[in-house]
């Protein structure tokens, strides 16, 4: 039995080296819980322990369980939500200081050029209305050195959101990191960063 | 299937919910359901999903993904009417709604009743069927959820649209 091994069965039921049981403790009970409960929420849990040296247990929870702060825009009649963790800037652009650079919008921010994205483009929606503005609502994104303009018809709110998952049909799409639901009732969907910049 | 006389076993028996599209009937198994909805509220579209997904409803405060079956299945598509309704099953650990025409009843049959599906059917395809109940002057067809509905299923025909 390799090391793994033997360390993964601290999660099996019943599995107790105490030297001493009480009605509470010692009884192989609480770790083969703590797996439990985080195998339903999805996540995962691992032990590296070194002998006279110390012992971690790392427990990965989805992203799905949190709440987030998210910034909410409008494109068309649909509303969306940028995580705000990932959200640098927003700025306004004029139509005229937009250029383009090989099929590429781009705009000067502060000296340094900003490639700009349509989002309606990004997830293929119809009925967005930018094309038709002469100002632009831009929601600048960060992910790691890399910065984006996402361009939006309207910047609504900031809000805390509870991230939901939107179920193993709609679980492949790259885009899109789950949904929410807003305070009406309707679903909005919170768009995945990491697939945009 | 003769008299039952008292104290016989009962014949195993299978509750089917049965539903329209057009004026097809089509049935799954009633244990896979979890609930019929009124298509009440706005659906919220997703991007990127399979054609036949609609989009996402709020269920009692969790996100479930509806599906057209009239889309699903190449059928002609209809506008949401009077009589369409939700059909929430659980698939795979995860919950669908299905749009369907309407409601008709839940009816309980034997399981003897239950035929495997004819390769050729009106309509939709023989592999994402369980099979066909034929009763006296009726024919129920019986749905392969797990077939119909499953993410791989649908991100193979996605692939297969756009590829």
């Amino acid at each position: 039995m390799s090391k793994e091994e033997l360390l993964d069965l601290v999660f099996v039921p019943g599995l107790s080296t105490a030297a001493k049981v009480t009605d509470v403790s010692g009884r192989g009970v609480g770790m083969d819980a703590v797996r439990a409960k985080i195998d339903s929420l999805r996540g995962t849990v691992s032990i590296v322990s070194e002998r006279g040296q110390g012992t971690t247990v790392t427990i990965r929870l989805p992203l799905t369980l949190a709440i987030i702060q998210a910034l909410m825009v409008e494109l068309g009649n649909d509303l969306y939500l940028i995580p705000s963790s990932f959200i640098d800037s927003t700025i306004s652009v004029w139509r005229r200081d937009i250029k383009r650079v090989r099929h590429q919008e781009v705009t000067m921010v502060r000296g340094e050029v900003l490639p700009l994205v349509r989002l309606q483009h990004l997830l293929g929606l119809p009925g967005a209305k930018n094309e038709d503005y002469e100002e632009l609502d831009v929601v600048v994104i960060r992910h790691g050195e890399r910065r984006v303009g996402c361009i939006v018809d309207r910047l609504v709110r900031q809000q805390d959101v509870v991230l939901k998952p939107l179920g193993g049909l709609l679980g492949q799409i790259r885009e899109i990191a789950g949904g929410t639901i807003l305070g009406d009732g309707r679903v909005a969907l919170v768009l995945d960063v990491r697939a945009v910049a | 299937m003769g008299t039952t006389t008292q104290g016989e076993p009962r014949a195993e028996t299978v509750q089917l919910l049965v539903f329209k599209l057009g004026e097809e009937e089509y049935a799954v198994d009633i244990l896979q359901a979890r609930g019929i909805e009124h298509l009440d509220q706005g659906v919220t579209r997703v991007p990127k999903a399979p054609s036949f997904v609609e989009g996402v409803i709020n269920l009692r405060g969790e996100i479930v993904p509806i599906v057209d079956l009239r889309k699903r299945f190449g059928l002609e598509v209809r506008p949401i009417g009077y009589d369409t309704r939700v059909i929430v099953v659980e698939v795979a650990g995860n919950l669908v709604g299905m749009i369907v025409d309407a409601i008709v009843e839940v009816l309980r049959v034997p399981s003897s009743a239950i035929e495997p599906a004819p390769e050729i059917t009106r309509g939709v395809e023989a592999y994402y069927l369980a099979g066909v109940v034929k009763l006296e002057n009726r024919l129920i067809v019986l749905f392969n959820l797990e077939r119909a509905l499953s993410p791989q299923e649908a991100q193979e025909l996605s692939q297969a649209k756009s590829g």
